[in-house]
Order: C-alpha cells, then sequence, then structure tokens
C-alpha cells in the first residue's frame, strides 16, 4: 500500500484519487506511525520550503524517513518532495536536506519568469534498466526552484537553464514535475514509477478523465 | 520552450457550472487538449465552494485555477486544502492589500496570482476600476511582482493588435501572464504573438482542440 505523506496546507486529493483510479491502496500519514507497513512513500507538495521542513520535523517524519528508506522502503519525492528529498536548497540555506538524493536544489532564473507554472517537454539523459524511455513528452511544472542536474540525472527540462526532472538513487525516486497534473502523459509516467518502486495495483483501474 | 497553455474558463454559480457539474464539464474540456481549467466565482457563488473543488480536484489530471471574490485568508486555505492549484485575487491598486502578502507567505507564489483589468486611454494602458480609470497598468503589474505575486490575469480592452502594445511591455516582467480573452481566437492569439503565457477564453467559444488548430497556425508552440 501507498503511503502519502500529510503536511502543511497543500491538497493529495488529487494524487490520491489518481493512485486510486490506477487501482493502487493509499493512506495518508501525518506521523510515520501511521504509514501502512509496507510499499512506496511519497512526499509530494508545493510552496514555501522552511515550513515544510519545520512540519516535517515536528511530526517525525524528517528522522523516520531516511531511516525507512536505509532499510529498502521505497520513497518517491514529487516537486518539493524531491527537493526534501536532495542535500540542500538555496531556499533554505540554514538547513540541509533529507540527503538521499544528491545535489542542491537553485532558484531558477535569472532571466526567465519565475516561478516556472507551465507545460515544458522532457528530454532523457540516461537510460535506467527499469524506467521506460521517455518520448517527447510535456508535464506540468510549478516551482521556483529546481535541482542541478548531474551525470545520473535521468531526464531533463528547460526553464532558462537545464534543470531535473527525474533522479534515481537505489530505491528513492525524485520527480520534479507534478505527474498526477500532466494529463494522460504524467499519469502513465507515475504508474510506471510506482511499478519501479514495488507497488501491484489491487484492483481493476477505473477511468479518470483520460 | 514551454507550451503556450489553452485554458477554458468555466464560471461558476452557487456551486454549479451550468448545465453540468464543475467536473463533468472540466473533464471533458481535458479531453479535448484543455492545459489546465480557470473557474470564475460569480458574485454569491461561494456557497458549496470547498465542495465542488474537491470533487474537480479527484477528478481533473491537469491543473486548474480559481478566481473569486475571497474575503480572507481562510476562505484561500479552504480552497487550497480543497485542491486547487491557484489562486487568482483581484486586487485594488489603490488600498494596501493584507490577503495578498498572507496568502503569498502561507502558500508561496507559486500559487497566487492577482487579476487586473487594463484599458486602453488616450494611448496609455490604465487599471480598469469599477468608478472610472486607474494608475498606469504596467506599473501596477510591476507592483504586484514586487508584492509577490505570481501570475498576471490580464484582462484588455480593446483585444488584437491594441493588446500586444501592453502584453510586449509585460511579457518583460519575471511573471508569467494569462490573457483572458473575450473568446476570439485571432484576438488573443496576438496576445500570444507578444509575449503572453497563456489564454484564458470561455469554455462556448470553442473546444481547446479548436482553439490550439486555430492558433497553431500562428506558429505558436502547442502541447497537443
Amino acid at each position: 500500500m501507498i503511503t502519502l505523506i500529510q503536511f502543511g496546507t497543500g491538497s493529495l486529493n488529487t494524487l490520491e484519487a489518481a493512485v486510486d483510479r490506477m487501482g493502487f491502496g493509499s493512506c495518508r500519514a501525518g506521523r510515520p506511525d501511521q504509514a501502512a507497513p509496507s510499499g512506496p512513500i511519497i512526499l509530494t507538495g508545493s510552496g514555501p520550503m522552511d515550513p515544510a521542513c519545520t512540519q516535517l520535523k515536528a511530526s517525525g517524519w524528517w528522522r523516520e524517513l531516511p531511516q525507512l528508506a536505509a532499510d529498502g522502503r521505497p520513497v518517491l519525492g514529487i516537486n518539493l518532495g524531491l527537493h526534501l528529498l536532495a542535500e540542500g536548497s538555496e531556499e533554505s540555506p540554514r538547513g540541509s536536506g533529507l540527503g538521499l538524493i544528491p545535489g542542491i536544489v537553485r532558484r531558477l532564473g535569472p532571466g526567465v519568469k519565475v516561478p516556472h507554472w507551465g507545460w515544458s517537454p522532457v528530454r532523457q539523459l540516461r537510460d535506467h534498466p527499469l524506467f521506460p524511455e521517455i518520448l517527447g513528452g510535456w508535464l506540468f511544472f510549478a516551482h521556483s526552484h529546481a535541482l542541478e542536474p548531474t551525470s545520473e540525472t535521468l531526464s531533463i527540462a528547460v526553464h532558462g537553464r537545464p534543470f531535473s526532472v527525474m533522479e534515481c538513487r537505489g530505491r528513492a525516486v525524485g520527480i520534479q514535475a507534478h505527474l498526477e497534473k500532466s494529463g494522460s502523459f504524467g499519469l502513465s509516467l507515475l504508474e510506471k514509477t510506482l511499478a519501479v518502486l514495488g507497488e501491484k495495483p489491487d484492483r481493476q483501474p477505473t477511468t479518470g478523465c483520460n | 520552450m514551454d507550451a503556450k497553455r489553452i485554458i477554458p474558463v468555466l464560471q461558476i454559480r452557487a456551486g454549479q457550472a451550468a448545465p453540468e457539474s464543475p467536473a463533468a464539464w472540466a473533464c471533458r474540456l481535458e479531453r479535448e487538449g484543455a492545459d489546465g481549467i480557470l473557474f470564475q466565482e460569480l458574485p454569491g457563488g461561494a456557497g458549496g465552494r470547498a465542495g465542488w473543488i474537491r470533487e474537480v480536484a479527484a477528478t481533473l489530471s491537469v491543473p486548474f485555477a480559481l478566481e473569486a471574490p475571497f474575503r480572507d485568508l481562510a476562505e484561500l486555505e479552504e480552497a487550497m486544502e480543497a485542491g486547487v492549484d491557484k489562486v487568482f485575487l483581484a486586487a485594488d491598486p489603490a488600498v494596501e492589500d493584507p490577503i495578498l502578502a498572507a496568502a503569498v507567505r502561507t502558500f508561496g507564489r507559486v500559487h497566487v496570482g492577482v487579476a487586473v483589468d487594463a484599458v486602453l486611454s488616450a494611448g496609455s494602458w490604465r487599471v480598469a476600476l469599477a468608478d472610472g480609470e486607474g494608475r498606469d497598468a504596467l506599473d501596477w503589474m510591476a507592483e504586484l511582482e514586487l508584492r509577490g505575486a505570481g501570475e498576471i490575469l490580464l484582462r484588455a480592452a480593446p483585444e488584437g493588435e491594441a493588446a500586444a502594445t501592453l502584453c510586449q511591455p509585460a511579457a518583460r516582467l519575471a511573471l508569467s501572464v494569462l490573457f483572458l480573452s473575450s473568446g476570439d481566437p485571432a484576438l488573443a492569439a496576438e496576445a500570444l504573438l507578444h509575449g503572453a503565457d497563456g489564454v484564458a477564453y470561455p469554455a462556448a467559444a470553442g473546444s481547446p482542440g479548436s482553439w490550439k488548430a486555430t492558433l497553431g497556425t500562428r506558429g505558436l508552440a502547442l502541447r497537443q
């Protein structure tokens, strides 16, 4: 079963409904002791980083998530979730990230519109034995900061300069785009990512808008 | 390069977007190629707001925004918690607006936009107010950027080539501009060609697919 970490003012409604339509079971967990006993843990969100760190520390997730990942539990960070999984961010220079994905998150720009709110084409940089090839799909982005790409980055998009769209280190995956807001292509990528993380649907999928 | 966003607008009155439910209509528009949906709440339409937003959030897989006469931060928190991706506020250039600052602080500028009505008057673009014309529209948009707005929802009268003279300098601001069209894709194309990042138009004025077919002939980058 998928565990959706609940924190802050953001809504999990769209992501929760998307995985439900795909036939996956999920539960919300405000604290680590509310997590499902197994299955991927999804950390998603957007907006300011500092309040997110404060809330995750207060709920115990900040301490527990690296330990669960070290024990082999799959972790998926989406948007702000990817930033939190990284080593650090310019948005929160006095703190550090969870360190599950190498690299530093930097502010977009200068010379481009920030926040970046729009649909961008995605380009694959590296093959991965498990992830499907991304063939020129468009994904939806809503962010002011992004992880700098490295030689390990799987895919990128460009907003003034290239930024990381998809990272995979062991069983920790980070994705900058809001897959649940990226139409049928995003949903398909989300489904494949969950499969890579070992999750299987427990019932027949139902149809949404796509 | 980002695609120019093509965003149908649905008006909400008392939680309904006649003749269908907001979720059903928005879902159809997503299938027809919409890059997002803008809901506009008509005066007196706040009833049941969280309920229909929750339904839309659980149905759509493209982003959606709400322009509404929000009265306080609690109303914004309710809409965001229900699942709306962005809110557009109405800010009065003559009044210091506490909601905008609080919304940006709470949700981040990525989720907060401001609607601006502009009118061409004696050769310059002014902010259109209920009781006349206000300050220079471009100056006002620049100030909104400094106040933390993440996007401008821009109405401009007249549209077409005239509006291009506002969109062009507005495009140099470091925040995106969603142009609110009256429903003619030929006129909206001028805004997009001159720097607007997307166009929002009345959903009754054609499917997103038909708008993309028309706008695609002008060489605009669009998500297919």
